[in-house]
């Protein structure tokens, strides 16, 4: 392996890097070619390339800095300055498999950020631990038909270590509440200070008896790790953060991975296939840069950590004569049971002005639904917060209640009396695992390389719609017993947009039902490991970032012990 | 991840989007260029002496009235401050331009109408005539873009933004930040 001190020049269109970082050569073999640099990316990048391996990491987005973020609501919602353009990368949809999909005509489908930390950056850095109850609900609530409902192959306490490594290495302001699930060490940052909206759901939530408790948020309330604290600007959910207060991995692990001088990160580097040997095994990546230039990287094992969209995705264009159907998949089951989270929303108007457009997105959060429960005729869970609304633009857009006129004067003029006073009660629950819920190449639609289009099929289970309408009614509930003299709620339907994208490569013991094993490890390519949010195998209540950046924690202290026993 | 992109916000969208009354699924659509609604003479063309790239003189006065009515200037700042319109020419000349030619027909009845002309009060019948058609939704989205976006896209001039709500622009808060947390404080 040849190292080199200076950026190599591969194009005529060289790719910005913001730092100095080691640079590893084409035609050499490192020991770890990692596609992705998001939540799962980050982390392995960090761990892999701190365990003494060579890495080269490969994001198909730009390495952005903290200085190039700004609070452009239209250029982040309408134009998708983080998450890319539809011209550039269209997606379709159908809601079922009889359908023909169609190219989405408003947001994407699948929503993610493009670029070094993936969607971390634009995350809004709410951060729960899963609890034991979503590693073996299958055993515990029974088969659910029509479903790939599954117990996990590992447990809570397995992965408990991990959760608070990655709690400390990104930098988590919290408190643990009575009832967390068992945490090995406390959170490394009181949690931030209260907004109005906390204030709110707090009372609503005791008047009902139930218990919220302060929010763990992947956002600093103090100066951490040489990290400035968050100064409260009101722009996380969908925004980067202009002083790398928020725990992306592109402020917390990216940077400690590149001081490894073991670790390269590749950004404009659009990986279009897996290679294999004739023996079956993963032997490097191609991929296109910004030129749309063709490239290859050796390795002596590939890691997809390119999302539940994406990876799904490579794996089917990787297909070859030895894998058919797509590489990994003797299972059949690359790209199905897609699991977004369920989402409702009820709002609320009060009194006095809460101010909501300050600070960060989320203060406190209520767990107190988050088991299912026989009682209610359906299986589900999930949590709940108080919060923002969104920004300026969509308050205007959408955020008067429905009995609002919607243009003119009195429009006008209800603006600024309900822009400060309205917040927000946020549920976030189960989503099954339903087969037909996938991710899958569209036959027809193609991206700027030729790359065919993510073609989502997804519907919610009866019982994931029945959960988000018992949600709605209980944030209608916090809101009135806190005193809104107006409350009215989103109503629930099927969802069409997800930015959760869990499940399309699930972990399990058995080759039949699942794509990688326990460690990550495919279960066809013995050096080919799947890790991110395509891994999980059940969705949660929600907020999955933290499960996904423990599973990464996880994975690679494993993928280190396999390289260093020879076994990859 | 956004958790609900975060999760969330794609279901708020979604609703966000589904709540413009008629706006129908299209408006955001971000389609292919279609440089045929770039015109040269549009290019050419000026309002209040500034110039247009996708909105003919009589079409930017028509929908700048409109944007008007829509969002009418109170102490002195609405659509029409903020430069609504011209946010408008900007997009449908750029980013919006696969809608352009379905905006141009439904603006045409208006140009047709006189709507620039009208008083106040029949302008505001007129609208309230149209208000659940996709090309009213997507005159509001634009209107709405306009006025609340980043001044770089051409609106959200003049402050809007803070002068509408009635906020302070500040790059960043202490707390407390509302009454509600600032009582719990004391």
């Amino acid at each position: 392996m040849t190292a080199r001190t200076a950026p190599t020049v591969r194009t005529a269109r060289t790719p910005r890097i913001p730092m100095p970082q080691r640079t590893f050569g084409e035609e050499g073999e490192v020991d770890f070619v990692i596609v992705g640099s998001g939540a799962s990316g980050g982390v392995l990048a960090a761990e892999l390339s701190r365990a003494g391996f060579d890495v080269v990491v490969l994001e198909q987005g730009p390495w952005r800095t903290a200085r190039d973020f700004d609070h452009d609501e239209v250029g982040h919602w309408i134009l998708g300055s983080l998450t890319g353009s539809p011209e550039d990368d269209p997606q379709t949809f159908r809601a079922d498999p009889s359908e023909e999909a169609r190219v989405a005509s408003g947001p994407p489908p699948l929503i993610y950020a493009r670029g070094v930390g993936g969607s971390s950056v634009h995350f809004t850095a709410n951060y729960w631990r899963l609890r034991p109850v979503d590693f073996r609900e299958r055993s515990l609530w029974g088969p659910i038909s029509g479903t790939g409902f599954a117990d996990w192959p590992l447990t809570y306490d397995e992965l408990e270590p991990y959760y608070t490594r990655a709690e400390w290495e990104v930098g988590v302001s919290g408190v643990a509440a009575p009832g967390d699930p068992r945490r090995s060490r406390p959170y490394p940052m009181p949690p931030l200070p209260v907004k109005s909206s906390g204030v709110l759901f707090e009372r609503g939530a005791r008047a009902m008896g139930w218990n919220p408790q302060p929010a763990p948020m992947a956002i600093l309330s103090e100066a951490y790790d040489g990290r400035a604290p968050c100064m409260h600007c009101g722009y996380c959910m969908g925004y980067g953060c202009e002083v790398d207060a928020k725990s992306s991995t592109l402020a917390s692990m990216i940077p400690k991975a590149v001081a490894t001088n073991r670790c390269e990160i590749r950004p404009d580097s659009t990986v279009i296939r897996v290679e294999t040997s004739a023996a079956g095994r993963a032997t490097g990546v191609v991929y296109l840069d910004a030129d749309g230039v063709e490239h290859r990287q050796r390795g002596k094992a590939v890691v997809l950590a390119a999302n539940g969209a994406e990876t799904p995705r490579l794996l089917f264009m990787s297909e070859s004569s030895a894998f058919p159907h797509g590489l990994a998949n003797g299972s059949g089951l690359v790209g199905k049971y897609l699991m977004f989270n369920g989402q409702t929303a009820s709002h609320g108007v009060f009194e006095h002005p809460l101010n909501e457009y300050r600070s960060v997105q989320v203060t406190r959060i209520m767990m107190d639904f988050y088991d299912a429960d026989p009682a209610r005729g359906f299986y589900g869970g999930g949590g709940m917060d108080g919060r923002m609304f969104n920004g300026p633009l969509f308050f205007a857009l959408g955020g008067l209640p429905p009995d609002m006129p919607r243009w003119g004067e009195a429009y006008r003029r209800a603006l600024p009396d309900y822009f400060v006073r309205t917040m927000e009660v946020a549920g976030h629950t189960t989503s099954l695992a339903v087969e037909t819920n996938s991710v899958s190449l569209d036959p027809v639609a193609r991206d700027r390389w030729g790359r065919p289009a993510i073609r989502t099929t997804y519907h919610d289970h009866p019982d994931d719609l029945a959960m988000m309408q018992f949600f709605v009614e209980r944030g209608e509930e916090i809101l009135q017993a806190a005193g809104a003299r107006k409350v009215w709620s989103s109503p629930v339907g099927p969802q069409t947009l997800g930015a959760h994208l869990l499940g399309t490569c699930r972990m399990g013991d058995d080759p039949e039902t699942s794509v990688v094993d326990r460690f990550h490890r495919s279960h066809e390519v013995p050096n080919l490991f799947i890790c991110d949010g395509s891994s999980l195998v059940t969705s949660g209540r929600g907020q999955p970032t933290l499960t996904i950046q423990a599973l990464a924690f996880r994975a690679a202290e494993h993928m280190a012990r396999f390289a260093r026993a020879g076994e990859i | 991840m956004l958790d609900s992109t975060d999760g969330q916000h794609p279901s708020r969208r979604a609703f966000l989007l589904s709540s413009l009354r008629g706006a129908g699924g299209g408006w955001l659509a971000l389609h292919l260029p279609v440089l045929g609604a770039l015109s040269g003479c549009a290019r050419e063309a000026s309002l209040n002496g500034e110039p247009l790239r996708f909105f003919r003189p009589e079409e930017a006065r028509v929908f700048e009235a409109m944007t008007e009515r829509l969002i009418p200037s109170v102490e002195g700042i609405g659509a029409r401050e903020a430069g609504a319109v011209h946010f408008a020419d900007q997009g449908l000349a750029g980013f919006f331009s696969g809608d352009a030619e379905f905006f141009r027909s439904g603006l045409s009845e208006l140009v047709d109408a006189g709507f620039a002309d009208l008083a106040v009060d029949d302008q505001i019948r007129y609208l309230e005539g149209i208000e659940d058609t996709p090309f009213f939704g997507f005159a509001f989205a634009l209107t709405v873009f306009g006025t609340f976006s980043d001044p770089r896209h051409g609106g959200g001039r003049q402050d809007a933004i803070h002068r509408i709500y009635g906020i302070e622009h500040r790059p960043g808060w202490e707390p407390p930040f509302g009454w509600y947390d600032a009582e719990v404080a004391s």
